[in-house]
């Protein structure tokens, strides 16, 4: 894309820029505008008028700045969503006062370049047992927001061999143009994490597509043999804390409405975190061989920006 | 009656207060003779920035005071009690400054007379404050010396390896010591009341419990003779509301004072506010101080101030807005006036709204995409150093520049997200809030457990559990850096900072200073490091309960975004934010190799397993949220003698120019304490002009 155009003679130059360097077709980009006068005026609140190439105006910008003898302002635009070239004409009409006999005008060259696809995954538990099924979601979306509904996705391992397909469907729950699927797949049968990666082909769609991948690790782990229990409770009130976040890496687990949560672990050096909304970390390290019971009592979280110390203290 | 008299012609007449309520005066230093100030004129001067002799005057008066924070509507009073017309000019709409938006802890003593309430156990003239002293008696016995030697002890080090009170300007410190007693009484016979002293503010000290809240007790109708407010005035009628009268929602006090107090700023700036209207100050507001005028440029008396009108207008509806209380202003519109008077008080706050200024201490700091605490309430030109700026022009010389550096959250990290104006909790229904356009998410330190942050280029710079951490500030009762704390701390002893000790306590981890850092995205001459976001998924906003609604988000202010994948997250923050210069481009692969990291249990780069559990970004959509880095005050600034007159570089009064507050540099206390007290003393010389 032309990023920057300027347009003269003097004694009013209008130059042209725009960020991203590459936009997307159907995204935001910003489009900024210089205005320079000999010798130098200020323009602010004037405004310059963006238009198609047909003439027709699609907005306008108002110059904001005045500094250094440049007025600057910018504009926010969504870009086409067909990818290809695209141009906008930037006008600022003929105006005496900044002695400026004719309208002059800046092109402004889109390259648009095919939709990008986004792949996303999620909800892979953090600890599979291994050659166990389970469960995951991954969604599909288009930089300019096309319905990518029922377009395949692969899933492939390591050697990028085939594990599974799936066809997106709805849009998961408050985006606006994610199409998802669930996938249940059977976990590799050897300990340790793969990474694996959801595939979205662009082929047969109307609209240039990119290809969209994303990796995702997947850990396998042994049958827990020990039972270690945790109990929540605040330093200062003694209050049990529900909700809670209890983590022996990679093994997970919230604590229930009792403050209490239970893991189940194979034998060897954890370090266990319990975290509350509004808590210090507790942290304990140590060797798991055998049932195990630990009262984690979590420190009320101490604020010190003078704010807090002003409000609370 | 005093009248003042306007550039048309137009009178202002009002009473004078039924009695004069002269005060102990102020001890201080070998006072300045007149003509010195003639021996400052430099060797070559510039042209001077306006030439005296041909000043057409709008107004004169006695005493004029730019700025109606906390040092200038004390100096106001102070110099009105004292029989003198006195007129404060502030730039913002309404009269306050930062006082109005504190917590309102205010710290004094030296043996003050709340310090002597709370240890004889007694309760308020009104009875309001019926909870028993939260302090011993032994913790609240403090007098004057013990106070100085507080503030000026070479002793102290703090957890960042600062002084905060080796570099303290002595005679300054011995004025205010003297001064703080008998400010306490000028507050309170005013409409202050103040609550049991809980501790002691940052900067007045380690000895002693110094510092009580200002409180107001909720009432039928909101009365500063009374003591009371209604809940709605107070903000606390609606969890999502503030009002007019109160900026930032007042909060409990019941445990300090009584059933039914409630305090903040409000409580403190609203009554001497009040006072000063009601004894006939006048205010001339959206007027911006610019310029100070002096006979001779570095020579000669100081004559009066230049200001010129900076009207707010609600950035929705446009509407002009207007102070709370009407009475006492003169609405005059013309674009620049000049005010003649026998004494000048600068007290229009420091330069912490000023990133050119602040980077001659941190150039880092020069990035405008960072405010000063408070700016939606203040605007552009609040905290501005324009009483730095003016004092210059005239000559002034200024003190403890460095001590910015030295007060541990001068600067600092704020754990409220998605909102430019990330210091207060100011809700819709104050006129400012429109300017703030969200609340932000207060996630607390333990809330950057929740997400990564990244910088400009969406890359992450530092242990996000470790970024917003800050050290303590070494007051009473001890949360800094001396091994003793309370009454076991020992003043002026050389333990208090022998290394072996720094070395145990030292606790500050930098994550400020790796969130300015040069990056991909910086470019010469500034090298701006750029905004900061906090990126994280729905999984963390619904295991934290976050709401990401408004008024605690906005997603059209530019400081919160949410998208459908990471990619279009990364594009809508640089399409939408005013400081995103460069596009995000690091941030899908950042995100990615931080799942990498989640599913192996280590993060490499920083370590933040050490701290706390680790949660993969993931679920969509995806969130951004601002996270502002803020320079909340400032410490350097003019140097001023122990009668708060301003001293130029040749060591020679300024005759007739005052300052205080943050306009001043030499003390390195946080707050209300230092300004109150330099109202105080200006106000009450200012009142003596000429002398």
């Amino acid at each position: 894309m032309d990023s920057k155009n300027t347009v003269q003679p003097k004694p009013v130059t209008l130059t042209i820029s725009t960020t991203p360097d590459l936009v997307d077709a159907g995204a935001y980009f910003t489009l900024q505008a210089a205005v320079t006068c000999d010798p130098p005026q200020d323009l602010r609140t004037r405004h310059l008028s963006i238009r198609d190439p047909n003439g027709n105006e699609i907005c306008q910008l108002v110059l904001t700045e005045f500094e250094e003898g440049k007025n600057r302002g910018s504009a926010v635009l969504i870009a086409p969503a067909e990818p290809g070239p695209a141009q906008l004409m930037v006008w600022l009409t003929a105006d005496p006062d900044i002695n400026l006999a004719e309208d002059i005008c800046a092109p402004v060259r889109l390259d648009i370049p095919a939709h990008a696809s986004s792949v996303v995954v999620w909800g892979v538990p953090p600890a599979i047992m291994m050659g166990e099924n389970f469960t995951f979601y991954a969604g599909l979306r288009c930089s300019a927001n096309c319905s990518l509904k029922e377009r395949p996705l692969e899933v492939r391992d390591e050697k990028n061999r085939i594990l599974a397909t799936a066809t997106t469907g709805a849009t998961w729950r408050d985006t606006q143009a994610l199409h998802y699927t669930k996938i249940t797949l059977t976990a590799p049968k050897s300990l340790g994490t793969a990474s694996w990666k959801v595939y979205a082909p662009s082929t047969g769609l109307e609209v240039p597509h990119s290809i969209g991948v994303t990796i995702f690790p997947v850990t396998t782990v042994l049958a827990g043999q020990y039972k270690i229990s945790i109990k929540s409770i605040n330093s200062v009130t003694k209050q049990v804390i529900p909700g809670a976040q209890v983590v022996a890496h990679p093994f997970r687990a919230m604590t229930d409405s009792n403050g209490n949560a239970t893991l189940s672990l194979p034998g060897g050096e954890y370090r266990v975190s319990v975290k509350a909304v509004g808590h210090e970390p507790y942290i304990v390290e140590g060797m798991v061989k055998n049932e195990m019971k630990i009262i984690a009592t979590l420190e009320p979280e101490v604020e010190t920006t003078e704010f807090e110390v002003e409000q609370w203290e | 009656m005093t009248t003042i008299i306007s550039k048309d012609g137009k009178k202002t007449e009002r009473k004078e207060p039924s009695k004069l309520n002269r005060r102990d005066f102020f001890k201080a230093g070998v006072a300045t003779s007149v003509g010195a100030a003639a021996l400052s004129a430099p060797l070559v001067a510039a042209a001077a920035a306006q030439n005296s002799s041909s000043v057409e005057w709008d107004y004169d008066v006695d005493v004029v005071i730019a700025g109606a924070g906390c040092a200038g509507i004390t100096a106001a009073i102070r110099a009105r009690d004292l029989g003198k017309s006195v007129l404060v000019v502030d730039q913002n709409y309404d009269v306050g400054g930062r006082m109005l938006h504190s917590g309102s802890f205010l710290s004094l003593g030296g043996g003050d007379v709340i310090q002597k309430r709370d240890i004889a156990g007694d309760s308020d003239p009104e009875g309001f404050v019926t909870v028993p002293p939260l302090r011993t008696p032994e913790e609240l016995d403090d007098n004057v010396d013990l106070l100085f030697t507080d503030v000026t002890d070479w002793s102290i080090v703090d957890p960042k390896g600062q002084s905060p009170y080796r570099y303290n300007e002595r005679e300054l410190m011995r004025a205010w010591a003297d001064n703080c007693p008998p400010t306490r009484e000028f507050l309170m016979e005013n409409y202050v009341r103040f609550t049991r002293i809980r501790a002691t503010h940052g900067g007045g000290g380690l000895s002693r419990a110094r510092a009580p809240f200002c409180f107001l007790m909720i009432g039928d109708k909101t009365d500063m003779r009374a003591g009371t407010i209604t809940l709605e005035d107070a903000g606390r009628a609606h969890p999502e509301r503030t009002s007019p009268f109160a900026p930032v929602q007042m909060n409990d006090q019941s445990a300090r004072a009584s059933a039914g107090a409630v305090g903040n700023g409000v409580a403190l700036a609203r009554p001497l506010e009040f006072s000063a209207r009601e004894k006939g100050v006048q205010f001339l507001l959206n007027r911006h101080f610019d310029e100070v005028i002096r006979e001779e440029q570095f020579s000669g008396r100081v004559l009066g101030l230049t200001a010129s009108y900076t009207p707010r207008h609600n950035p929705r509806s446009g509407e002009l807005l207007r102070s709370y209380w009407q009475n006492g202003n003169i609405d005059d519109r013309q674009p620049v006036i000049n005010i003649k008077a026998k004494a000048v008080i600068l007290a229009s706050g420091g330069h912490a709204g000023n990133p050119e200024v602040r980077s001659m201490f941190y150039p880092a700091m020069r990035e405008p995409a960072f405010p000063t605490s408070g700016s939606a309430l203040l605007g552009d030109g609040g905290q501005d150093a324009s009483a730095l700026v003016a004092g210059l022009k005239v000559g002034a010389n200024l003190a403890g520049m460095q001590q910015n550096l030295s007060y541990p959250t001068t600067f600092h990290i704020s754990t409220r997200i998605g909102t430019r104006d990330a210091y207060t909790t100011m809700m819709p229904g104050h006129p400012t809030f429109d300017f703030r356009g969200a609340a932000g998410i207060k996630v607390g330190n333990g809330g950057f457990e929740e997400f990564i942050a990244v910088n400009q280029v969406g890359k992450r710079f530092f242990n996000e559990v470790r970024l917003p951490k800050k050290p303590g500030s070494n007051r009473f009762p001890g949360d800094g850096g001396a091994p003793g704390k309370g009454l076991d701390h020992t003043p002026l002893d050389w333990r208090n900072c022998r290394h072996e000790w720094v070395r145990e306590m030292y606790s500050y981890d930098h994550g400020l200073d790796a969130a300015l850092a040069i990056n991909e995205g910086s470019e010469p001459p500034n090298y701006y490091s750029g905004p900061i976001w906090a990126v994280m998924d729905q999984a963390a906003i619904d295991r934290n309960g976050w709401k990401v609604h408004y008024p605690y988000v906005n997603e059209k202010n530019g400081y919160f975004f949410k998208a459908d994948s990471i990619e279009e997250l990364a594009n809508n923050i640089h399409a939408g934010h005013p400081y995103q210069r460069v596009p995000l481009v690091h941030l899908s692969q950042t995100v990615e190799t931080w799942n990498g990291y989640v599913a192996a249990g280590a993060d490499p780069e920083f370590e933040r397993e050490a701290d706390g559990p680790m949660n993969s970004i993931t679920e969509p959509p995806f969130y951004a949220l601002s996270i502002m880095v803020i320079w909340h005050d400032s410490y350097g600034g003019l140097r001023v003698n122990g009668r708060q007159q301003v001293v130029d570089m040749q060591g020679q009064v300024i005759q007739s120019l005052y300052a205080g507050g943050e306009a001043v540099g030499g003390f390195n206390k946080h707050g209300l304490g230092k300004g109150h007290v330099h109202g105080f003393i200006a106000g009450t010389q200012a009142a003596q002009e000429p002398v």
